[in-house]
């Protein structure tokens, strides 16, 4: 056939091309370098020892080191916190600002800015509201006869815990909120109408309507939130750099100080591939008990 | 109308209010940014903390310019994000328009791909990126940046604009195609026009995506001159002196290109999201 | 003439001129600012420098001091570090260990610097017989006190005589009274570099020697971490907001704002101070000792990279920097060139500064292979007994354990 009718009976493939060429030079190949690396016992400071081919025994090394097992369950729990929270707190939002009432768009535009401010400026804000002497949060606590001197709000190990995931999910909440008011923007008003003219109250006609509505947006904000949380860096490494003692070390922060730490970067890889593995399994396994098939 | 005007003004009340004191909460942060940004050095650091300052002025966006030589930085972090925006969301158009249209061979493992991509830990990209990116000679540039953000926002970019371009019939497409024009034209014409808000929502994720991202910024550009305005804006905390009402006057003076791009974005990104994400 | 012919006299010519005019290039990375602006003396070094080799064209770059270390290292990986390196003088050892710097030994010993440069510096840098970066700017930490905290509270002090630690625990708690608290630390990482003077001052050591050996267990460090632990635990003379003071900002702005009378730290904390309020009296003594004296010798050294192609014209550089002509530079920035001529100088003529000079030949040598690890393992033990309230002991023995792992997979 002629040029063009071949460029226009593959044009699809044609158009996705330039992404996939891309996306292999740039993220494929780096992957795997890491993967290969995962195998060999590639130490910065024992590279004049040479780098030996190891097997698998970075990954039977993670499996068995217990600061390893620590990340992962901070990161579990991290994770759920705030997808909880961004959730939550994202659909209440949108559920107020997608009322019927006159006036609600200036909020839609305040509501915005938490998401606008640059991570690494979010975590530095958040640091000095923190701050153990100066900071506005130990202020208010003050006045408020809540405590009686400021108190390190970062290096309390519980307290650190808490106060990245209120900064985080202050952050990432409007993310939410966006894609469920647009989710709640397409739910025909009359449902509401004819509902409440049967008779129904608020509770029942949000479960009745609202909800099945919802419910495409929500498993697209969980999955979002749960991917880029399980991996979000910054925010963590500004405000505690995974301490105080481990409490907020996450496995991105931790897979990053056994690389620039520990400078063992097989090790590193390892830890990286099985948190992926780990994360795949969990988005599928949501995905499809949520979807009932796979991911369109 | 739906409910009486007693129902109406009551539930007007309880809206308004709670949006007002969640608002307000959830901007404390912000205000307290500003507030000690307003403050000169010796108020910013008084103990007790006082909540208002004294003596404001805005002296301190001042400093922050000179000081961390921010008007350099501001303009490197606008050209790479407002690029990375521009090459993002043209590919994303060519690959969402290729998938929503095509049947493609393994269009699911194509997106299972895409989303994959995104899990893996940045620190695990670092080195071996560091390295592909050295043999193109890409260290300490724009372009190799560029590239690099382009990659991480691909992935989002298309599927968002997939979703857009899904829910416009195609029939629409047909019909122009009948009439002649080639595909390029039809899309120009007819898609382009009706997905404009979903466009411009992708448009608004890129920047924001590429103004605040960190860890590669900080890796690969090495040269002050080319340095962004988010590592410029952390490495100014270093071990010995933090100054931060200056701190905090650089970190609105970060913020603001976003808010004002969004604004300007504003009236798609609603009703572009409204297409979008619903349908999945 | 052909235009052949002209075309090639055209490229020979313009190849004559590139060869002639090429200079060898030297890259750079400061932090700190030093570079900042053209009146920076650093700056006029440069000049000063390429002029006297007009064939050499150095290249200053401002970095941030936050994750530069990083930095430098995938730089290096990947072949595209500068040729020097301005490093903390405890990078040294784990920069040089994995290979991205080059020893200097053969340099120093030339050139004589290694008669001009103070000896604890340049053995802060070595590692293995390799000395792995040059010193330039040296520190030594003392006691900052708030003079006038100490008139208030009818305490006498002496700027010769180091206080014992329970004339130090009976000060501090003098000082201790309403908003006030008797003294300050950093903590998390910065703990150990604070504590570290106190294990050695009681007559431990952090490492064996040949760094292949955790010592800061022994019962002389456990007795030392006790006692810097209840400062905080028992006698409460740390504020307890002092669990998250991570910066040196951090505590001077503390001590600024009248939260803590006392603090350790070096003499790079004069010019802030000053700046920041030039009114408060404040005054340096010395570091507190036990069995011996001690202090942290921290400070700056010069490196150059492994895989620099202009090995020669890098340390002709460093030797021009590091001069006794060039003292002026380190001292314009509020600090103390590494030399031991230096004190000499004619440059100091602050008391305070002098202060902290007195205390720099009982500088004790931080640097270990696994220097920031340890770093870390330690901040969490002093979280642990602080926080938690772990026993020391547990908490020193199994910092011990976690750091020899460590040590022992690289040795």
């Amino acid at each position: 056939m002629s040029m063009s009718r071949f460029f226009n009976k593959h044009m699809g493939f044609f158009l996705v091309s330039p992404t996939i060429a891309i996306m292999i030079l740039v993220i494929v190949i780096p992957l795997v370098i890491g993967f290969v690396m995962s195998f060999f016992n590639y130490n910065l400071l024992t590279l004049h020892r040479g780098t030996p081919f190891i097997g698998l025994s970075n990954y039977s090394r993670a499996v068995s080191d217990s600061a390893f097992w620590m990340a992962s369950w901070n990161t579990i729990w991290w994770t759920l916190a705030n997808v909880g929270g961004q959730v939550l707190l994202g659909l209440g939002i949108a559920l107020l600002v997608s009322q019927r009432v006159k006036g609600v768009g200036v909020y839609k535009a305040l509501i915005l800015i938490p998401w606008a401010v640059p991570s690494a400026v979010a975590a530095l804000s958040w640091m000095w509201l923190l701050h153990p002497e100066f900071g506005f949060v130990n202020d208010i606590a003050v006045r408020l006869g809540l405590i009686a001197e400021p108190f390190p709000w970062l290096g309390n190990p519980l307290s650190a815990q808490i106060w990245v995931v209120i900064a985080r999910v202050w952050k990432e909440f409007p993310l939410s909120a966006l894609i469920f008011h647009a989710a709640l923007q397409t739910i025909p008003y009359d449902l509401y109408e004819a509902a409440e003219v049967d008779g129904a109250g608020v509770w029942s006609r949000f479960w009745s309507i609202t909800i099945p509505y919802l419910r495409a947006s929500i498993v697209v904000a969980v999955t979002l939130i749960t991917i880029w949380t399980f991996n979000s860096f910054n925010m963590i490494w500004v405000m505690t750099r995974g301490g105080p003692r481990g409490a907020t070390e996450i496995l991105a922060t931790s897979i990053y100080k056994t690389a620039f730490q520990r400078y063992n970067f097989g090790y590193a890889s390892s830890q990286s591939i099985l948190m992926v593995a780990f994360l795949a399994v969990l988005i599928f396994f949501y995905l499809h008990k949520v979807e009932g098939k796979k991911i369109d | 109308m739906f409910s009486s005007r007693k129902k109406r003004i009551r539930r007007a009340l309880i809206v308004h209010t709670s949006l007002i004191i969640l608002t307000f909460v959830i901007l404390l942060p912000v205000i307290w940014m500003f507030l000690t940004s307003l403050k000169p050095t010796a108020e910013t650091l008084s103990f007790p903390p006082k909540l208002l300052p004294e003596n404001p002025s805005f002296q301190n966006y001042l400093s922050a310019w000179r000081n961390m030589r921010l008007g350099t930085y501001f303009f490197n972090s606008l050209y790479v994000s407002l690029m990375t925006t521009f090459v993002a969301v043209f590919f994303g158009c060519m690959g969402g328009y290729a998938l929503a249209r095509f049947r493609m061979k393994g269009e699911k493992l194509y997106l299972m791909f895409i989303l994959m991509t995104r899990m893996f830990p940045a620190v695990i990209f670092l080195i071996p990126f560091f390295i592909v990116m050295r043999n193109l000679q890409l260290i300490d540039s724009f372009t190799g940046l560029i590239i690099s953000y382009t990659v991480f926002a691909l992935p989002f970019s298309i599927w968002l604009l997939r979703g857009f371009f899904r829910n416009i019939p195609s029939e629409l497409e047909e019909a122009a195609r009948i009439d002649g024009c080639t595909r390029l034209k039809a899309f120009t014409k007819i898609i382009l026009p009706l997905s404009a808000p979903g466009i411009a929502a992708t448009a608004v994720f890129c920047f924001i995506m590429a103004w605040n991202e960190f860890m590669f910024a900080n890796s690969l550009i090495m040269s002050d001159s080319k340095r962004m305005l988010t590592v410029a804006l952390v490495a100014s905390i270093d071990d010995f002196v933090v100054r931060w009402n200056e701190l905090m006057a650089g970190g609105l003076i970060t913020t603001l290109p976003v808010i004002v791009f969004y604004v300007f974005m504003q009236k798609y990104i609603t009703g572009g999201l409204t297409e979008g994400s619903v349908k999945g | 003439m052909s235009v052949k012919k002209m075309v090639l006299i055209s490229i020979m010519v313009l190849a004559f001129f590139t060869f002639v005019g090429a200079k060898t290039v030297v890259t750079m990375w400061v932090y700190d600012e030093m570079a900042a602006s053209e009146e920076m003396e650093l700056v006029q070094a440069q000049k000063e420098f390429m002029r006297l080799n007009p064939d050499i064209d150095l290249r200053i770059e401002n970095m941030p001091h936050r994750g530069l270390m990083e930095k430098f290292i995938t730089a290096s990986l990947a072949g595209v570090a500068p040729d020097i390196i301005h490093i903390a003088t405890t990078w040294a050892v784990e920069l040089g260990a994995i290979g991205t710097l080059l020893p200097l030994n053969n340099y120093i010993y030339q050139s004589g610097k290694d008669k001009e440069v103070i000896p604890g510096a340049i053995e802060s840098s070595t590692f293995d017989g390799n000395i792995y970066a040059l010193p330039w700017i040296s520190d030594a930490t003392g006691l900052i006190i708030n003079k006038t905290a100490f008139e208030k509270a009818g305490i006498t002090y002496s700027r010769e005589e180091a206080l014992t630690w329970d004339e130090f625990l009976e000060v501090a708690k003098k000082l201790t009274h309403g908003n006030q608290y008797g003294f300050g630390i950093r903590s998390g990482r910065g703990a150990s570099y604070g504590w570290y003077p106190w294990l050695v001052a009681n007559g431990g050591r952090i490492f064996s020697e040949d760094g292949s050996q955790v010592l800061f267990n022994s019962p002389e460090g456990k007795e030392a971490f006790r006692f810097y632990a209840e400062l905080f635990t028992k006698h409460k003379v740390i504020p307890p907001g002092a669990i998250a003071y991570d910066t040196w900002g951090d505590l001077r702005n503390s001590f600024l704002g009248g939260r803590i009378a006392m603090y350790i730290a070096g003499d790079w904390e004069i010019l802030p101070l000053r700046e920041a309020n030039p009114d408060f009296e404040i005054d340096v003594i010395p570091h507190p000792m036990q069995v011996r004296r001690a202090c942290s010798l921290g400070g700056s050294s010069l490196g150059v990279w492994s895989g620099s192609k202009v090995q020669d014209a890098a340390w002709a550089w460093l030797d021009f920097l590091t001069d006794a002509e060039r003292m002026g530079v380190a001292f314009s920035y509020g600090r103390f060139p590494a030399r031991v001529d230096a004190a000499d100088s004619g440059y100091i003529d602050d008391p305070l500064i002098m202060q902290f000079l007195k205390e720099l030949p009982f500088g004790i040598n931080h640097a270990g292979l696994v220097g920031d690890y340890s770093r870390t393992v330690l901040g969490d033990a002093f979280t642990a007994v602080m926080i938690d309230g772990e026993d020391p002991v547990i908490a020193i023995d199994r910092a011990a354990r976690m750091v020899q792992e460590a040590l022992d997979e690289v040795y």
